[in-house]
């Protein structure tokens, strides 16, 4: 059997807040459920860092694709590997590596994305001695005959790969059943997403963030059950909806890690309506084809999905994406929220903004850092914001 | 202000002041020339370039200009007001508003009519030339070179093969002209024989005393980054040889009295070369090595001189910024040992994540294997705005006592 199925506690869940509260307790302590997890079912877990692994060969492997976001408040071990100009999450993901909180992990998946990400891949590889290491390094330049070409091939080293080293068998029909399992979380993550922006009042923001950082960790068909769940249950609450939004707020940036946000703008009678976040819809709104050879419908996604500013693929197609998102969910301010030192996302800014103005959508760009909470400042800023907007 | 006589300047100086004058003039004045102008990354393949007779301009070299000529941070501070964060790459910054303004040493460089950007140095300059593509609405070519760090895959060898002849697609479209082969492989190895030659003229450095430090290279380099592939590059480094190897026969150095040998790793900081280099010669201590200009010629090995263009993604995906760390490390430990250096100074660049990010393990690397002192002095190489002379001084002077006390321990 492939997947595995944690009876105990998600079946049970028959509730929006227990179910929603079980997402929450996997996302605030990802490596104690992840060890759990190991214990119980001896199930490896595969770390990763961003959306550009192919989280289908892992669990077609029957292994966990386990994101990372970093616990570690303090920079106390990453300091000796790696300079204080580096983002958060890098420094973060190090320090809980260094100090032991990820022996855990049976192996680690490297993308090829920003400059920081890929010196973390060697550093890590020098001074962690826990679990296998892959360097998934899929093209840059998505599009073209040749950037297409060489996806598959990756695709196919990686899946040679992590049957090699961690002697799993990878054949057609589990990775047909993974693109399955995956397709209907996306698929339900993606009505989420459409219910939100309908019913903004269905689910909280924080909540919808919750489920969303819970969902990367989770072991994948016990998401499915809950979301499955879910959504039903939020389709059932159409109706008794009562409290309208007055402003509507789309975030953008790469992970939101400070769920406090999401209260301070509905604190203000505004909500989230949508996101153009790594940790959000852009992992969910692509559908991989099922009806074409697995490999080259992995390929598929990761060369048609919007792209992360770290990947090329036009000059404009991530501000039309933010336009257009304006756009079909009516939205009256962009709040960007973007970890310090993140360069692909800082880069982008200037145009954004200016594109965003050039339609009268006002927009604050909010700096944060996944080791620290949100302090007054911040919070003024995002107040000011809503009022006047 | 320093009082130096002209006739003290050598000759090789005022040779490559000449062909720098003109290379720029013939790029400002390209339309007269009826010729076109691509902007091309400093790592990036400008052999093609050169064979289709495109003019190549540099915005990194227009960021070093930028530095050197100290109005890094005037620049950089207009980028700030411009939206860019301080913690963005400060020859991007100070590049993209010059786009605009039309400021900084020369005015702005020419307008582009393509972009070529090779991702083998940062994935910076990504989004560097997205912003100029925009600005400029001229074609960009993306020559992607997938991260080497263990191994160079075959996969990767496959991609780069089948890009190469998407380049000189991109070439002969936007030019309108059929690339030719033959004038290819001629371009190619004038190339490699400039390779060669500035791998000689670092050579000469192995030399007590040696005849140039890093900040000479980091001058010299300029012709190597932006023409190579021309014969007038191989006529002025076999010039330059000619000077350095005389200096070496008479047994000048380029430190009057050189007691101490460093390596200097990563980008110069170019607001402070003179600074930074009075700094060292006080102590006697001559940087007779570094990682930045080396990188322009350590990749010959994957060079095959009779095939330049099947070859030429094997050489420009694992030029020293896209390799592993401890591939980093072990050609540092080489470049000790040849050189025999006797401790290592690293700018960790805060505009440089790739060359920076990994140092602290090649420290430790270096210590282990050499059991040589590091010295890591945080800076940026353009923007100077957080620089404190007093700061970095005294930890220098710092390096280099401990330095001497070992040498005197040594010796």
């Amino acid at each position: 059997m492939i997947y595995f199925s944690d009876d105990s506690n998600n079946a049970k869940a028959d509730n929006i807040c227990e179910i929603i509260n079980r997402f929450r307790d996997v996302a605030e302590k990802p490596y104690e459920y992840a060890c759990q997890l190991k214990a119980d079912k001896n199930i490896p877990v595969v770390g990763n860092l961003c959306n550009y692994i192919p989280e289908e060969i892992i669990v077609a492997a029957g292994c966990l694709p386990f994101r990372i976001f970093g616990e570690s408040k303090n920079t106390m071990h990453s300091d000796a590997l790696i300079q204080s100009y580096c983002c958060s999450v890098v420094k973060s993901v190090l320090d809980d590596a260094m100090g032991n909180k990820l022996s855990f992990l049976n192996g680690m998946v490297f993308p090829h994305v920003c400059d920081s990400m890929q010196r973390l891949s060697d550093i890590w590889r020098l001074n962690i001695k826990d679990g296998c290491h892959f360097d998934v390094l899929f093209p840059v330049k998505i599009g073209g005959h040749a950037s297409k070409k060489y996806m598959i091939a990756v695709l196919r080293k990686f899946k040679s790969d992590i049957e090699n080293i961690l002697k799993v068998k990878v054949d057609y029909l589990s990775l047909k059943g993974a693109i399955t399992l995956l397709n209907n979380i996306r698929k339900n993550m993606m009505h989420l997403y459409e219910l939100k922006a309908l019913y903004p009042g269905i689910i909280k923001g924080s909540d919808l963030n919750a489920v969303v950082k819970g969902s990367m960790v989770m072991y994948r068909e016990d998401v499915d059950i809950l979301l499955n769940k879910l959504v039903k249950l939020l389709n059932e609450r159409i109706n008794i909806i009562e409290k309208p939004c007055e402003k509507r707020i789309l975030i953008s940036g790469s992970i939101c890690s400070q769920p406090a946000i999401y209260d301070i703008i509905e604190d203000q009678n505004a909500c989230v309506v949508g996101d153009d976040l790594c940790t959000g819809l852009r992992n969910f709104d692509f559908l991989i084809d099922e009806n074409v050879e697995p490999i080259e419908a992995i390929a598929e996604k990761f060369l048609k999905r919007l792209i992360c500013p770290a990947k090329y693929i036009d000059n404009s197609s991530r501000s039309e994406y933010i336009k257009n998102m304006v756009k079909t969910y009516s939205v009256d301010g962009v709040i960007f929220i973007f970890l310090k030192f993140c360069e692909p996302f800082f880069f982008d800014y200037p145009y954004l903004k200016t594109e965003l103005d050039s339609n009268n959508i006002s927009s604050i760009l909010v700096e944060i850092s996944s080791m620290k909470q949100i302090d007054e400042q911040i919070r003024t800023r995002i107040e000011t914001f809503l009022e006047i907007l | 202000m320093s009082k130096i006589d002209k006739k003290e300047i050598p000759e090789s100086v005022l040779k490559m002041k000449k062909i720098m004058k003109s290379y720029y003039f013939k790029a400002k004045f390209a339309k007269l020339f009826r010729r076109k102008i691509a902007w091309i990354t400093s790592g990036g393949p400008v052999e093609p370039l050169i064979a289709m007779g495109i003019i190549p301009v540099y915005p990194e070299n227009h960021g070093a200009m930028i530095g050197a000529a100290k109005m890094g941070n005037e620049l950089c501070q207009k980028a700030d007001e411009m939206g860019y964060s301080s913690d963005l790459c400060s020859y991007a910054r100070a590049d993209i508003v010059c786009s605009y303004t039309g400021g900084g040493p020369i005015g702005g460089l020419p307008s582009p009519d393509m972009l070529i950007c090779c991702n083998n140095i940062c994935g910076t300059v990504l989004k560097w030339y997205e912003i100029q593509a925009r600005r400029y609405r001229v074609p960009l070519f993306i020559f992607d070179t997938p991260f080497v760090h263990t191994n160079y895959t075959e996969e990767a060898r496959y991609y780069l093969e089948n890009q190469v002849s998407e380049y000189i697609d991109f070439l002969e479209k936007v030019t309108g002209r059929k690339a030719s082969m033959k004038k290819m492989q001629k371009v190619g190895s004038l190339s490699v024989e400039a390779m060669k030659l500035w791998q000689k003229i670092l050579n000469t450095a192995v030399n007590r005393p040696s005849p140039m430090t890093a900040f000479d290279a980091f001058f010299y380099l300029a012709l190597i980054v932006t023409l190579r592939g021309t014969k007038v590059v191989v006529d002025f480094y076999k010039f330059l040889l000619e000077e350095l190897t005389e200096k070496v026969e008479d047994n000048i150095g380029a430190i009057p009295d050189e007691r101490y040998r460093l390596l200097w790793d990563n980008l110069p900081i170019w607001y402070k070369m003179r600074w930074l280099s009075n700094k060292f010669k006080e102590h006697n201590a001559s940087l007779v090595a570094d990682t930045y200009t080396t990188a322009w010629c350590d990749t010959l090995e994957f060079i095959d001189e009779n095939n330049f263009i099947q070859t030429l993604g094997d050489a420009y995906s694992q030029i020293y910024l896209n390799i592993g760390v401890d591939k980093m490390a072990d050609k540092i430990i080489r470049m000790i040992d040849k050189y025999q250096i006797d401790g290592v100074v690293m700018h960790s660049n805060r505009s440089c994540k790739p060359y920076s990010f990994g140092q602290l393990d090649i420290q430790k690397i270096i210590y282990e294997k050499r059991r040589i002192p590091t010295l890591l002095i945080e800076a940026d190489m353009t923007d100077g705005r957080k620089f404190s002379d007093e700061q970095v001084g005294s930890r220098i002077d710092f390096f280099m006592e401990v330095l001497k006390e070992r040498k005197g321990i040594l010796l």
